[in-house]
């Protein structure tokens, strides 16, 4: 058994008693004190290390300082695959371009001889579609479009006094050498041209203007797949396809209307006011290459014949509008497409008519395009516009518009005062 | 040590500061540090924690002015917190693990005895007081001995005495010791 100490007891004395043991302790020798004194001063490094650090943080608290480097790995392969997906798009895209541009063309009207001649991407003899309204003229022309490949020509053919009929037909010849032709393109004399800025910016607004109508009246109507269908002349020989089924299969001597459902127009009349906003009343009729309107074949039930002189691209039955649902193959009035490097040109004018020579955006050769960014006059085309003053509205309106080749704008501008 | 001498020590030159310190109030931190850890740590465990005091002050001192107009009362205050937080953590080492179940509940009340704690005081009060009537170096070789538990030759080398003089001074003093506690009734 441990024997007892009393000086145990004096273990956890009081402070004053302190004093009394430090006199009688042992004492901390040389060797002892530098020993305690380097751990000391060890761990007061390292304490005061950490105090500054904290209060470094501390300070930096609130200034949202954020540094550093964050390493992101990529996989090596994906640089390449990027780069090659790149080129594929961008050649897609240009590839696609260039086969749009090509597809858009050849849209011409004439005076007295409406002209169709679509280019189709199909090769081969046989008709793809068939369009063209019945129309009014003595004029026979055969018009072949230019050729940007020497697979597919198509003509377009009017014939007969008072039903005319206008086909579209596809067939395999050659067409290198092959131009339109139609009224004769005769610049205007120097001495009838005249300088107007403020005639040539209203001609501007006008055509631009005449696009949107007609784009309005195409292409941007609201439809519903709810559809007449007659049978038709086959004298025209009309060919369509089987719209109402989606079906491949095509149809002879047969139209589709189908339901207009635009609130902006719910009858002719909507749509010839419309369209007089920029057009006389007989380019509005011709509007779209034949008879623009029809109506008063109620009596002919869906599915009889429809006499050619009743065919038109609006039509007004049993109280509903309708509209020509060919699929494609029908020309339309080149109105609004234009560019705006170059002036409009007026000449004869009077006080009932003059003529505007607007700078055309229309390619005409794939193998010897325009340079986008060089303006070379003697490729560039133009639009020969008739304007006419319209008693009814006091004002001018667009009479005929007829798409001329180049170097048609070249022949007018040469005859601007500032360039003789 | 003033503190107008501390804080020109300090801004002199802080490790000489730190030196000044421990050499003037070592031996006062390891008597309060021994005083508290004697029953449970070991010397090295005292030495440690005289250590943690001086890092403690010397940090003290560094950052906070305040602390230097009483530096022995600070530093003795530092030294009794930090040795009993030492006491504590040994302490706990050595009993880690408590059982107690529900009938032993009523049994966990406090075991500070007020009346114990006033005759301890008194005792040690006492106990000095009659160590300290021996006269030197009597005094100082019996704390040494039994409540720093030195060696003899430990001891001599305090006293400047041979190992068999502390020994043989040692035994007398004890022995006069005893005599002086039994006058005043203390006889265990």
């Amino acid at each position: 058994m441990k024997k007892k100490n009393i000086f145990d007891i004096l273990e956890n004395a009081e402070d004053e008693l302190m004093d009394d043991f430090t006199d009688m302790s042992p004492g901390i020798s040389d060797d002892q004190l530098e020993k305690l004194l380097a751990v000391s001063e060890r761990n007061y490094r390292m304490k005061k290390k950490e105090i500054e650090r904290t209060r470094k943080d501390n300070d930096t608290e609130g200034e949202y300082t954020v540094s550093g480097v964050d390493r992101i790995k990529r996989p090596v392969w994906l640089t390449p695959l990027i780069t090659a997906a790149s080129v594929v798009l961008i050649a897609g895209a240009v590839i696609g371009s260039v086969s749009l541009m090509k597809n858009n063309r050849n849209v011409i009207i004439g005076d007295d001889t409406h002209i169709s001649a679509e280019q189709s991407g199909q090769s081969g003899t046989e008709s793809t579609s068939v369009s063209g309204f019945g129309s009014a003229t003595d004029t026979v022309v055969t018009v072949t479009a230019l050729g940007t490949d020497n697979k597919t020509t198509k003509t377009t053919e009017t014939a007969t006094s008072d039903t005319t009929a206008v086909s579209t037909q596809t067939t395999s010849a050659p067409a290198a050498d092959e131009k339109y032709t139609t009224r004769p393109f005769v610049a205007p004399k120097a001495e009838d041209i005249i300088i107007d800025d403020e005639l040539s910016r209203y001609v501007h607004d006008m055509f631009a203007k005449s696009g949107d109508v007609h784009f309005n009246l195409t292409s941007n109507i609201m439809r519903e797949r709810e559809f007449l269908r007659f049978s038709v002349d086959p004298a025209l020989g009309y060919k369509t396809s089987n719209l109402p089924d989606n079906s491949d299969e095509i149809l002879e001597n047969t139209v589709f209307y189908s339901l207009v459902n635009d609130e902006r127009f719910t009858c002719i009349d909507d749509i010839r006011r419309y369209a007089r906003t920029v057009f006389t009343e007989k380019l509005t009729n011709s509007l779209c290459l034949g008879n623009t309107f029809s109506s008063g074949f109620d009596d002919i039930d869906v599915g009889g014949f429809l006499p050619t002189d009743k065919i038109g691209w609006f039509a007004e039955y049993r109280g509903k509008l309708y509209i020509w649902f060919d699929g494609g193959g029908r020309g339309y009035v080149p109105a609004g497409d234009y560019m705006d490097e170059l002036p409009v040109i007026i000449s004869n004018k009077t006080d009932t008519s003059f003529t505007a020579y607007i700078q055309s955006t229309y390619i005409y050769s794939a193998s010897d395009p325009i340079d986008p960014g060089l303006i070379e006059l003697d490729k560039i085309g133009c639009y020969e516009v008739k304007f006419v003053f319209d008693s009814e509205f006091n004002d001018w309106r667009i009479d005929e518009i007829t798409l001329r080749e180049a170097p048609c704008y070249k022949a007018v501008y040469d005859k601007l005062p500032d360039r003789r | 040590m003033t503190g107008n001498e501390l804080r020109e020590l300090l801004s002199a030159s802080p490790a000489d500061c730190h030196r000044k310190l421990m050499q003037e109030y070592g031996r006062y931190v390891y008597a309060i540090v021994f005083n508290k850890l004697r029953s449970c740590g070991t010397r090295e465990d005292v030495e440690e924690c005289v250590c943690d005091v001086f890092t403690d002050i010397f940090i003290k001192f560094e950052y906070d002015e305040k602390y230097v107009s009483d530096i022995k009362g600070y530093i003795g205050t530092v030294a009794k917190r930090t040795a009993i937080d030492r006491y504590r953590s040994l302490s706990a080492e050595n009993s880690h693990n408590a059982y107690a179940d529900e009938e032993d509940m009523a049994e966990l009340v406090s075991d500070f005895s007020v009346d114990e704690h006033v005759d301890s005081s008194e005792l040690r009060r006492l106990l000095v007081q009659k160590i300290k009537e021996l006269g030197e170096p009597d005094s100082t070789i019996l704390i040494q001995k039994f409540y720093y538990n030195r060696k003899s030759s430990e001891i001599a080398k305090t006293v400047s005495m041979t190992a068999s003089s502390v020994r043989s001074r040692c035994t007398r003093a004890m022995d006069k010791l005893r005599g002086k506690l039994a006058e005043v009734g203390i006889t265990r």
